[in-house]
């Protein structure tokens, strides 16, 4: 399993890169708090909003083309639940589309309601796409640590990264095998192979993490985790989200 | 079943937050009491098994194909905390890596798929295999986690306002019921072989 | 006379399904030799290997340093005894190289600049001073080798334990291990079947078979007596072998 597009950019250089780890976290969850608790039908606030968000895509440096790859990719999973938001917000009593003579089931805030949420997760996830790719996972996770995320967690998270491609290899090594002596079978008999890979996978986990407890008492470990946090908050740092929380504001006082 | 941000409103997130954040704290000090220092280790490497297991396909007929929620299967293996906390993890690294699910919805995701589905899940297997066999009782659990939690899923989204409950309850709880039927037989499976090979290795309370 | 730095006398094992996997083991190591534990699979040379710093703990009759092993003193043992695993993965468990290497220091109680000190300083000794910031899933197994490796000098060690250290290495990277290895000057246990390395880096052999000491004596009379070493599943050294 590969996650070489992320590491792609995300020791590149620029104004977003450069932020401390903390501050970005906070700026952007800051922004997605904002959009995706704007209220109301009024669809025109998403104008200056989509604006501050290709802004902040500009100043990164990544290319806008594969930000945006990455929301069309996930376009068809979010209209997939949205895609009957028109035809059922009747609730409120709101005008129905008409055309002519003919009254369509689809009511007009219901348009709007379904809009809304589209662009609701669409900003989102490519602010969200934007933190990961111009962050590294280990200094993100350092910093979620700072933030107050219990270390035990930060700790546990920072494992599964890194055993989710040795896992991902061995099954996917199990299946090439698997291939390599198929010439039929029922649907039924290769789900019953694949529920036997995924027991195989289990096994070998759980022993693998034995291992690995062993390999950590060996170099001292107690149950602590320690690490060093060196990343410090530079007043530049403060200014951009202070700067970032201003537009916001306004925005959403005013759009 | 992942909410993607901008689903619910400011109410529901915070709610479902908070609880979660409940939820995880107290199933933190369970599987910290219980493990002491392997749970690091443990957690890490069994959360790296159910993000791979969740991306393995398994075909269903005519070329469609489901993926597997695990929750069950992580709680039937490790007890209901230690899998709460595991599927909480595999979560976390969906939204941020994947934006698989909002950070808003984030609290919401962890209620249905980690603590619903995962405890309660362990639940209904507790119970049901005093009465029935533990394959049969494997089922029920696997079948009823998917459900209960794509239920809750729903009154989330219809408390938001969102979707009137009259709709999106039945819709997703009728869908999952479907679904739930792969969940179960793969579950099942799994399970049945664990009990063949390395018996031991499932959970004790 | 050197200092005896590791005592072990009449050692028996059982594995949880009791299996009898040490039987009467009794070895002495002396500070800065290398030892190569050589024998046939099964022999039991992981397992002896894991008494030596405390993970397993048979009948009890080792001393390190004229220490018992006991619970109070396992800190203690494991500061003094680097164990490095087979399989690298297993050793490697932190989002990157600088990480790993710092885990023991860190669990140490050492001060930021100690920690600092000690990476730099071990990643130096292998050659993997490049890599301090890379995520260890993205490194050759060469790499990850040499990284599982450090991991365990940055502990300054006396006593360095090492389990098949060169299995998986491509030719260029067992050589570069080799040399690694000859440079240390800790005192070295080595588990492997590579009987060349064994010629190369240790001065004496521990040859066991199914659980038992068959016989320890210096490299070269074990690799020269043909008939202990077919009577052992054991080959011989490339370098000792004759053409034709």
């Amino acid at each position: 399993m590969e996650h070489a597009f992320f590491d792609e950019y995300s020791h590149s250089d620029s104004v977003i890169h450069r932020l401390e780890p903390r501050v970005k976290i906070l700026a952007f969850l800051l922004c997605i708090l904002f959009i995706a608790f704007a209220t109301g039908y009024n669809l025109k606030i998403f104008v200056p909003y989509s604006i501050t968000v290709i802004s902040l895509i500009l100043l990164s440096k990544v290319p806008v083309a594969f930000i945006f790859k990455r929301v069309v990719s996930l376009l068809p999973f979010i209209l997939m639940v949205t895609i009957f938001l028109p035809f059922i917000q009747s609730v409120e009593g709101g005008e129905k589309v008409s055309w002519g003579a003919l009254t369509l089931p689809v009511s007009y805030n219901g348009i709007r309601l379904f809009v809304s949420v589209v662009m609701k997760s669409c900003l989102s996830v490519m602010l969200t796409t934007l933190l990961m790719v111009s962050t590294d996972f280990a200094s993100l996770l350092k910093a979620l640590e700072k933030l107050r995320v219990p270390s035990l967690l930060i700790m546990i998270i920072s494992f599964m990264y890194r055993y989710v491609f040795v896992l991902e290899d061995e099954l996917m090594k199990m299946r090439q095998a698997k291939e390599c002596r198929s010439v039929g079978g029922s649907q039924w008999f290769h789900l019953k192979a694949q529920a036997n890979m995924l027991g195989v996978l289990f096994l070998r986990a759980y022993e693998r993490a034995e291992k690995v407890y062993l390999a950590m008492c060996s170099r001292g470990f107690d149950g602590h985790a320690r690490s060093i946090y060196d990343s410090k908050i530079k007043t530049r740092d403060m200014l951009f989200l202070v700067f970032l929380a201003v537009i916001l504001t306004l925005i959403k006082l005013y759009g | 079943m992942h909410i993607p941000d901008g689903f619910l409103s400011v109410k529901v997130s915070a709610a479902t937050w908070v609880i979660s954040l409940c939820g995880i704290a107290l199933c933190l000090k369970k599987v910290t009491a219980r493990l002491k220092d392997k749970m690091i280790p443990l957690m890490g490497v069994m959360s790296a098994f159910v993000f791979a297991a969740q991306m393995l396909n398994f075909p269903i007929f005519a070329g469609t194909s489901g993926h597997l929620l695990a929750s069950a299967l992580a709680s039937i293996l490790l007890g209901p905390y230690a899998a709460a906390i595991v599927m909480t993890c595999v979560l976390v690294v969906q939204c941020f890596l994947f934006q698989d699910g909002g950070i808003t919805a984030l609290g919401a995701n962890i209620l249905n798929m980690a603590l619903v589905a995962a405890i309660g899940g362990y639940g209904v297997y507790s119970i049901a295999k005093k009465m029935t066999g533990i394959i049969v009782a494997t089922a029920m659990a696997a079948w009823l986690s998917v459900v209960l939690a794509s239920s809750v899923c729903a009154l989330e989204l219809a408390a938001s306002g969102t979707v009137a409950l009259t709709i999106v309850l039945p819709a997703m709880a009728l869908a999952h019921a479907l679904t739930g039927g792969i969940e179960a037989a793969v579950t099942c499976l799994i399970i049945n072989f664990i009990l063949k090979v390395r018996k031991d290795l499932l959970y004790k309370p | 006379m050197a200092k005896k730095v590791i005592e072990i006398q009449g050692l028996n094992f059982y594995y949880p399904d009791s299996t009898h996997a040490l039987k009467n083991i009794a070895l002495d190591i002396f500070e800065g030799e290398s030892v190569g534990v050589i024998g046939p699979n099964g022999a039991g040379k992981s397992t002896l290997l894991l008494h030596l710093n405390g993970i397993l703990r048979g009948d009890n009759h080792i001393k390190l340093f004229d220490m018992e092993i006991s619970d109070k003193a396992l800190p203690l043992i494991r500061k003094k005894v680097g164990v490095v695993f087979q399989d690298p993965n297993n050793q490697l468990f932190m989002p990157t190289v600088f990480d790993d290497v710092a885990f023991g220091p860190l669990s140490m109680g050492l001060s930021k600049d100690e920690v600092n000190r000690a990476v730099n300083e071990a990643l130096r000794e292998v050659d993997m001073l490049d890599c301090v910031n890379r995520s260890s899933h993205h490194l050759s197994s060469g790499q990850k080798k040499r990284v599982s490796l450090a991991t365990v000098l940055s502990m300054r060690p006396d006593i360095l334990v090492l389990d098949e250290p060169s299995s998986d290495l491509d030719p260029k990277h067992r050589r570069d291990l080799i040399a690694i290895l000859k440079r240390l000057s800790a005192t070295k246990i080595i588990a492997t079947h590579d009987l060349d390395l064994v010629l190369e880096v240790c001065s004496r052999v521990v040859l066991l078979n199914a659980g038992r000491v068959v016989v320890t004596a210096a490299a070269m009379e074990v690799f020269s007596n043909r008939q202990l070493l077919e009577e052992n599943d054991l080959g011989i050294p490339i370098a000792l072998c004759k053409a034709g």
